[in-house]
């Protein structure tokens, strides 16, 4: 289940390639939504379980108003999350508030769980600065570069490291993200100095138009630990159960100093935003075939066949959701909005003489 | 008082931070055991230890991508870019992060970091160890960029950049490290960023320098002193933000200006002075203003570098025919 | 009625094409059900209905092109959620107002000359264009100017100047033009009353304590070389009622609909200047001292009326005061600090016969003027807050409490 360095030991001729690591992809919940112990015992309790459900249910109805909101005019752009929710949940849920995220742009269920007001990421999408103000929350402002974040969740950690923390850092990316320079960058150091951070790639089969087989030629994204002299581990992303004892476990290894690469495979059931059309790249069967394993669906199969949940509860729990979801839409309208001054006032900490004077040019005195 | 070189003074500055402020550490390429390329961190890891005095993977996106993590969560880090011309595998942590986290959030993320870094030329490096690229972070707002010419101004501004809530890029003129020695305040004290120095005051012409052009600016003024011009040296110190008041004033009062720097001409910090000059100053100007800079080329190869960058010759000559006007 | 503009759903669209409707004419519909189909240069998209309604109106047939930020249908309301704010399309500004200054200029001919010397031909009243340079490629220097001006300033050149300026102005109205701060006060109120629906309450108040309390306070060791003014007292009085009713301590967003009530108590002071009105700006005043404030609002005028105050200094009011001082009317309809709810105006503190317990006695008393924006706050509330400011200033000790 883990790959390090040991996976090389004794078997490896003169060449060292990818037929010199055998590499599983962990799961808990089994084809027809039984559980398997085969890579992990299962540690979340049946209210845990219930409560991961309930937070994919939220990110998929945030998610699907959101989308019609965006259409209606009332949000900007929205990269939608339909088809991560068990990758995004499980692995923040695993966390503790003290440990920090740094998501990307994409990973707003994780960001909800770890305790983002949804209001927030709606003013984000209306474009009102407010939605950037989270650190209270141990969450790193959204990022929108690609990898960027994998390098200051190393620093984050190098911090806890230094001062003593009990924390680690978390960052997300995708998978068309382990291709850029700050990714590898970010291993490397986080290897070097044995830092308390995870990081975790979502591999949802896409980077926009590109497929994950243009995007690398590795038989798998964990391996990629393997060179930095980091743990790496493959997970069944759409199982919620899978991702939350993945994460439990790397964060109890990057705690000892041993940093952890975890990839999530999965599925981006939807475009890449609101602006991109996938019908233009991307054939409809392969879509289908990914319905067919929707983590939702999975988790909601092992509920009620071990009888932790029915479909009144269902209903109620669609209905709360909901109502969540526009109030928080109808608090961030209240929020308020973002003006050129307060942009000139929140670039420096003290105004420079140029922004001063463009202030008073504006008339603004 | 003691007698420092510019190397001495930033060496010392880090030293006395470091020993008042735990929260500071000092990351990059070969700044421990070695003490840096240039050896300006000298001694530090010997004194405070690996822990905070650590020498990082080649790999400079990270360098500031980290120190930006650390600065983030409560930490000082002062990250060393071995030489400026290799910052350009950093542009987005500098420019798209650093730069940009305390507006993207309104201010509830900060990023107080200094980056370090020498530039220039004049020392017969190989190709991307002499760059001047100041102008590129002048155009990046939420950065400050400060360039001292001398030991005192390094030693001050660099205790002012550590100081600083928001983060400055620190560059240091490595032609001037060992040349230039002056009485040095041995105190910890700190020089305001964004406040130009005038080195000289003068009446017919202003010229506007900074860092490593300071000096040759001086010699052609020693040159011209027989012919009767009164030259107002201003060395800028810091270039982002630039002191407007400083400069406006004097060129009010003279009514020329020439601007010297080594880094090349189109789009450079001489073009941004040389605005700021015409759209304040315009009715008291007498002449056009005139640039001595760079060639608009890549810094060239070691064998002409001389002839290249801003020579007492071309800043004579160029302050002559403002003052034919 | 409610139109439901095209938005711009795919990052710089110009324009959609409609594939189908999934609703008629007269039908209901509720919020975020399937409304059209449309086709734009990125995608297929299907777009919901952003307000329950009926459809009164559609914006197009199948085939038919819509630009963005024009009609796609027309809704009569039902639901009683605010409409949605709507999308600007490409291109199209938010109500700038460009300005109509009308500017005087002449064709320049092509002399050539220093800016600084252009500059000095105009003060001295020379028309450059008339004098030959004498320097390089024929351009005109300094030396020229003042060889013209010796040249040209005999008796009877002044004489002729003298009598045709003198005609001029008996011919001309004056023209004051509206600049700077004169325009940025005009804007102002032009937008205070163009938006805000403006009703201002009066109320007569007994202040005699308040005049016995300054006194007392100007008489102590302490206050030797100071003097305090009443401003402070009506700032902390305002400051403090403004924390009981907080409506007052507000302000409209225009395009959310809403009333957005403010964290923090900045009490914005309108002084006269002669450029105009300034409004220094005390921040928290309800956690100052009346002694903090008053000393704030010295330091804050002393720069106002030497036109040192900073941005920070006369700006981020969140409620306005404006005191006509000793010699001004006895009441006021003072003018909202847009977008700010109310304004109150303070006015003079005069003797005068007072009935207490069907006695007449001398006492001082004075006015309050509170003007407010009637959309958001109704009459009740204004008698509320004039009587919760005028209970600190006819009762003083409470500032002690």
């Amino acid at each position: 289940m883990w790959l390090n360095q040991s996976c090389l030991e004794g078997g490896v001729e003169m060449w060292l390639n990818q037929s010199c690591l055998k590499i599983d992809t962990a799961s808990v919940l089994k084809e027809d939504c039984s559980l398997s112990e085969t890579f992990f015992k299962r540690t979340a309790t049946d209210e845990q379980c219930i409560e991961m459900y309930k937070h994919m249910v939220q990110g998929r109805i945030f998610d699907g108003i959101a989308l019609k909101f965006q259409r209606q005019g009332k949000i900007k752009t929205y990269p939608p999350i339909r088809g991560q929710e068990a990758a995004q949940v499980g692995s923040a849920y695993a966390l503790n508030s003290n440990d920090w995220i740094y998501p990307s742009y994409r990973d707003i269920a994780a960001s909800f769980v770890h305790g983002m007001p949804i209001d927030k990421f709606f003013c984000y999408t209306m474009g009102k600065m407010a939605g950037q103000h989270l650190t209270d929350l141990s969450i790193f402002p959204i990022q929108i570069v690609i990898g960027a974040q994998f390098l200051h969740a190393v620093g984050g950690a190098w911090a806890s490291k230094y001062k003593g923390e009990d924390s680690v850092s978390v960052a997300y990316m995708g998978d068309g993200g382990t291709s850029e320079g700050d990714f590898h960058e970010a291993l490397n150091f986080a290897g070097v100095y044995k830092l308390p951070v995870v990081f975790f790639i979502q591999n949802n089969q896409w980077a926009i138009s590109n497929p994950i087989h243009k995007q690398t030629a590795s038989q798998s994204i964990a391996q990629k630990a393997l060179a930095y002299g980091i743990t790496g581990i493959r997970v069944d992303g759409n199982d919620v159960l899978a991702v939350y004892e993945a994460t439990k476990l790397a964060i109890e290894k990057a705690k000892n100093g041993e940093p952890v690469l975890i990839e999530a495979v999965t599925f981006r059931q939807g475009p890449h935003t609101t602006a991109d059309d996938p019908t233009k790249y991307r054939d409809q069967a392969e879509v289908e075939q990914w319905l067919t394993n929707d983590p939702i669906e999975r988790m909601k199969k092992f509920i009620i066949t071990t009888g932790l949940w029915d479909e009144r509860q269902e209903e109620e729990l669609l209905n709360d959701c909901e109502e969540i979801v526009l109030k928080a839409y109808e608090k961030a309208l209240t929020i308020e909005k973002t003006t050129i001054p307060k942009v000139l006032r929140a670039t420096y900490e003290t105004m420079p003489q140029n922004l001063v004077r463009q202030l008073q040019q504006r008339g603004e005195v | 008082m003691m007698e420092m070189t510019i190397v001495q003074a930033i060496n010392t500055c880090l030293t006395q931070a470091m020993e008042h402020d735990e929260t500071i550490l000092c990351l990059g390429e070969d700044i421990g055991k070695n003490g840096g390329v240039f050896r300006v961190t000298d001694g530090l890891m010997e004194r405070f230890g690996e822990r905070r005095v650590v020498d990082t993977p080649i790999a400079e996106s990270a360098i500031i991508g980290a120190a930006v993590g650390l600065a983030t969560r409560g930490l000082k880090p002062i990250a060393e870019i071995q030489f400026l011309g290799f910052i350009y595998e950093a542009m987005d942590q500098m420019v798209g992060q650093a730069a940009r986290l305390r507006s993207r959030t309104e201010g509830t993320v900060t990023v107080p970091l200094v980056v370090r870094a020498p530039y220039g030329g004049g020392i017969h490096a190989p190709e991307l160890h002499s760059d001047s690229l100041e102008a590129l972070f002048l155009h990046s707002p939420g950065l400050k960029v400060v360039m001292p010419s001398t030991p005192s101004d390094a030693k001050g501004l660099l205790a002012a950049a550590i100081k600083d809530p928001d983060p400055v890029l620190f560059l240091e003129p490595l032609k001037l490290y060992r040349t230039i020695k002056e009485e040095v305040q041995e105190e910890y004290y700190e020089v305001p960023i964004g406040k130009a120095s005038i080195v000289q005051e003068g009446a017919h012409v202003t010229i506007v320098t900074y860092g490593p052009s300071v000096v040759t600016v001086k010699q052609a003024v020693a040159q011209l002193q027989g012919q009767g011009v009164s030259v107002e040296i201003i060395d800028l110190r810091t270039i982002a933000p630039i002191d407007y008041e400083t400069i406006i004033q004097s060129v009010d009062k003279t009514g020329r200006l020439v601007v010297v720097h080594e880094a090349a001409k189109t789009g450079g910090v001489g073009a941004e002075i040389a605005a700021v000059i015409a759209e304040n100053c315009m009715y008291a100007m007498h002449a056009p203003i005139l640039r001595v800079t760079g060639y608009d080329t890549p810094f060239p190869v070691s064998s002409i570098e001389a002839e290249w960058m801003p020579t007492v010759a071309r800043i004579v000559s160029a302050v002559q025919n403002v003052m034919k006007e | 009625m409610y139109d439901f503009l095209l938005p711009d759903i795919g990052e710089g669209l110009h324009e959609a094409e409609i594939v189908g409707w999934f609703v008629k004419q007269g039908q209901k519909v509720a919020i975020n059900e399937p409304l059209v189909e449309v086709q734009t240069d990125k995608a297929v998209v299907e777009i919901t209905a952003p307000i329950t309604g009926v459809i009164e109106k559609l914006g197009g047939e199948q085939g038919n092109t819509i630009t963005v930020g024009s009609l796609l249908c027309q809704f009569s309301k039902t639901s009683d959620s605010s409409p949605p704010q709507q999308t600007q399309p490409l291109g199209e500004k938010k109500e700038e107002s460009i300005p109509e200054e009308k500017i005087e200029f002449s064709v320049l001919g092509r002399v050539k000359a220093a800016p600084s010397v252009r500059k000095a031909a105009r003060t001295m009243g020379i028309n450059i264009e008339e004098i030959q340079g004498s320097g390089p490629n024929g351009r005109v220097l300094r030396c020229d100017l003042d060889r013209h001006a010796k040249q040209s300033s005999s008796p009877i050149a002044l004489v002729q100047n003298k009598s045709k300026r003198s005609e001029d102005e008996v011919n001309e109205n004056k023209i004051i033009p509206i600049r700077g701060l004169r325009k940025a006060i005009f804007e102002n109120m032009q937008k205070a009353v163009s938006k805000a629906v403006l009703c201002t309450g009066m109320e007569k108040i007994n202040v005699t304590k308040l005049v016995d309390f300054r006194k007392s306070i100007q008489q102590l060791p302490e206050m030797k070389d100071k003097k305090i003014t009443y401003l402070p007292f009506f700032i902390k009085a305002v400051a403090t009622a403004l924390q009981e009713h907080e409506q007052f301590n507000a302000k409209v967003d225009e395009d959310q609909k809403a009333l957005v009530i403010l964290p923090y108590i900045h009490i914005g002071v309108a002084v006269a200047t002669s450029d105009g009105l300034l409004v220094p700006v005390i921040k928290h005043a309800n956690k100052k001292s009346i002694f903090e404030i008053a000393e704030e609002l010295e330091s804050l005028l002393a720069k106002a009326l030497s036109k040192k105050a900073t941005v920070e200094d006369l700006t981020g009011s969140t409620f306005t005061i404006s005191s006509t001082g000793k010699d001004g009317a006895t009441f006021a309809t003072p003018i909202t600090n847009y977008p700010e709810v109310a304004i109150l105006g303070t006015h003079k503190i005069v003797k005068e016969p007072i009935v207490v317990e069907d006695t007449i006695q001398i006492g001082h008393t004075m006015t309050l003027s509170c003007t407010f924006d009637h959309r958001v706050i109704d009459g009740e509330p204004v008698n509320a807050f004039i009587r919760s400011v005028a209970g600190y200033l006819e009762e003083p000790t409470r500032f002690l409490l």
